[in-house]
């Protein structure tokens, strides 16, 4: 199998994402966890903003540093740096989607409904954790999405081929 | 659910298919028991339509159907005539397609309609309280009714299908306003308007950029085409020109602003709209800063719409500021 190399770009603490990163290097691939932190935002959540956004600027700087094939992002914010990545290097992007989307937050602070919107409308596949985050984000976003264990390394990696053929 | 349809939802729907996936999901658990139906009227390319409508609940349920208009050939007022020409209830319900009805909302308009027969039943619509945090924003459009108000805004409002028949349904003339001369037409026709205040719907609160929202209020420009249709809403304007209050303090501040360069003196004219401006976040230790910071953009924006109504009074020969 070619090897690869892999960015997953996550501002969280999801253990799912480092035990994908382990089932993928356990394949022979080339694994970077980027997770940037972000700087204190009070004051762009009293202005009604959603977060954390600081980290983008850093996170795509990661991106673009890391040579990577693909990078995969796992929150809205997090795909924002994985659009511009692939804005300025043609490659492709995957996001997951682990949080069970509901109305209460889906527009409940400023940017959230953008970002959500573009993070599942321009990747290159857009991923469920699991059959009630794939089924809400039918519901709420029209969006068919594939569900793949966010751990099982080999399903990620014959998607992350196929977008690469 | 069998019998005649009790009451249909009339939605005109463009550029917001996202919004609109979500109202039909509200639409979904309305707590009405008799037959209902919804009719949306859209102007999207067939896979969205196909995403946004045909594969949801309520189609597959049969309580739903739609039209498709060629992109860029509708209004508010052609959809939503299309729409309830098309319905099957005596009784016609609209709603916009950036509003979250409450479960009883269907129920209690159709209540409101039955306490009243032959009368318009508005009902109320808030900014929904699911997006509160956005009104932080510095440029943000939402909308607030308690009913009955003049505007009669079809955002929630149910008409007896007799009336709109009567009356011709809306003028699709009418660029904007559309909803405040049907309402008008059907009061000078001799029919009321009665409140169904705990028919609720929630509209969205939607922050803009500066330019944003600058372009979208220059639709208010069409509002003199009402006014020089209703001479009679001139009573209730203030001042008998001008739209609303905002738009006297604003053409003030513009005036005082515009003035000073030849007469210092004049700025005067400009306290009242800062002072209001500087009010307008309320109270707090931060907040004079705050609604300060924003004064420069707020008159940016005021200042265009008032510029607008008088594109809007020269178009239509009408005074409108």
């Amino acid at each position: 199998m070619t090897s690869l190399a892999v960015a997953l770009v996550h501002h969280g603490d999801d253990t799912c994402v480092d035990e994908l990163a382990d089932a993928l290097r356990e394949l022979g691939h080339r694994v970077a966890v980027v997770r940037r932190r972000a700087l204190p935002e009070m004051l762009l959540r009293g202005r009604g903003f959603t977060g954390p956004l600081t980290h983008v600027p850093a996170a795509t700087g990661a991106l673009l540093r890391g040579r990577f094939d693909v990078a995969h992002a796992f929150s809205p914010p997090d795909a924002l740096a994985a659009r511009a990545w692939r804005r300025l290097t043609g490659r492709p992007v995957v996001v997951t989607t682990l949080e069970v989307l509901d109305r209460a937050h889906l527009a409940d602070r400023r940017l959230r409904l953008a970002l959500l919107r573009a993070s599942v409308e321009d990747a290159d596949a857009v991923l469920a954790a699991g059959d009630e985050a794939r089924d809400a984000l039918w519901r709420w976003m029209t969006v068919e999405a594939a569900v793949v264990d966010p751990r099982d390394g080999a399903a990620h990696a014959r998607l992350y081929l196929d977008l690469l053929r | 659910m069998n019998g005649p349809i009790a009451v249909s939802v009339v939605v005109a729907s463009h550029a917001r298919h996202l919004r609109l996936r979500w109202l039909l999901n509200a639409l979904e658990e309305q707590t009405l028991d008799e037959p209902w139906e919804v009719v949306v009227v859209h102007d999207y390319d067939v896979p969205t339509a196909e995403r946004v409508l045909d594969r949801h609940p309520l189609a597959r349920a049969g309580r739903l159907r739609h039209q498709a208009i060629a992109p860029g050939t509708g209004s508010p007022a052609r959809q939503r005539n299309i729409g309830w020409r098309a319905a099957s209830g005596d009784l016609i319900a609209f709603t916009d397609d950036d509003c979250r009805p409450e479960p009883t909302w269907l129920q209690r308009l159709l209540a409101g309609a039955r306490g009243a027969p032959g009368s318009v039943v508005q009902g109320a619509a808030r900014p929904d309280p699911l997006e509160a945090s956005i009104l932080a924003a510095p440029h943000v459009r939402t909308l607030t009714i308690e009913p009955v108000n003049r505007f009669a805004q079809a955002a929630n409002i149910l008409y007896p299908r007799a009336l709109l028949e009567r009356l011709g349904g809306f003028d699709e003339r009418a660029v904007a306003g559309e909803d405040v001369d049907l309402a008008l037409r059907a009061q000078a026709g001799g029919a009321s308007i009665a409140a169904a205040a705990d028919a609720v719907v929630y509209h969205a609160v939607e922050s803009h950029t500066l330019p944003g929202i600058v372009r979208q209020n220059l639709k208010w420009r069409y509002l003199a085409y009402l006014v020089k249709r209703h001479p009679e809403m001139r009573r209730e304007l203030p001042l008998g020109v001008f739209w609303d209050r905002e738009h006297v303090y604003t053409t003030l501040a513009l005036v005082g602003v515009a003035g000073a360069l030849a007469r210092p003196r004049l700025l005067v004219l400009a306290v009242p709209y800062a002072g209001r401006v500087l009010q307008r976040r309320g109270g707090g230790r931060r907040v004079p800063a705050l609604a300060l910071a924003e004064l420069p953009g707020q008159l940016v924006r005021q200042g265009a719409e008032v510029a607008g109504m008088v594109a809007g009074s020269v178009r239509h020969r009408t005074v409108l500021l």
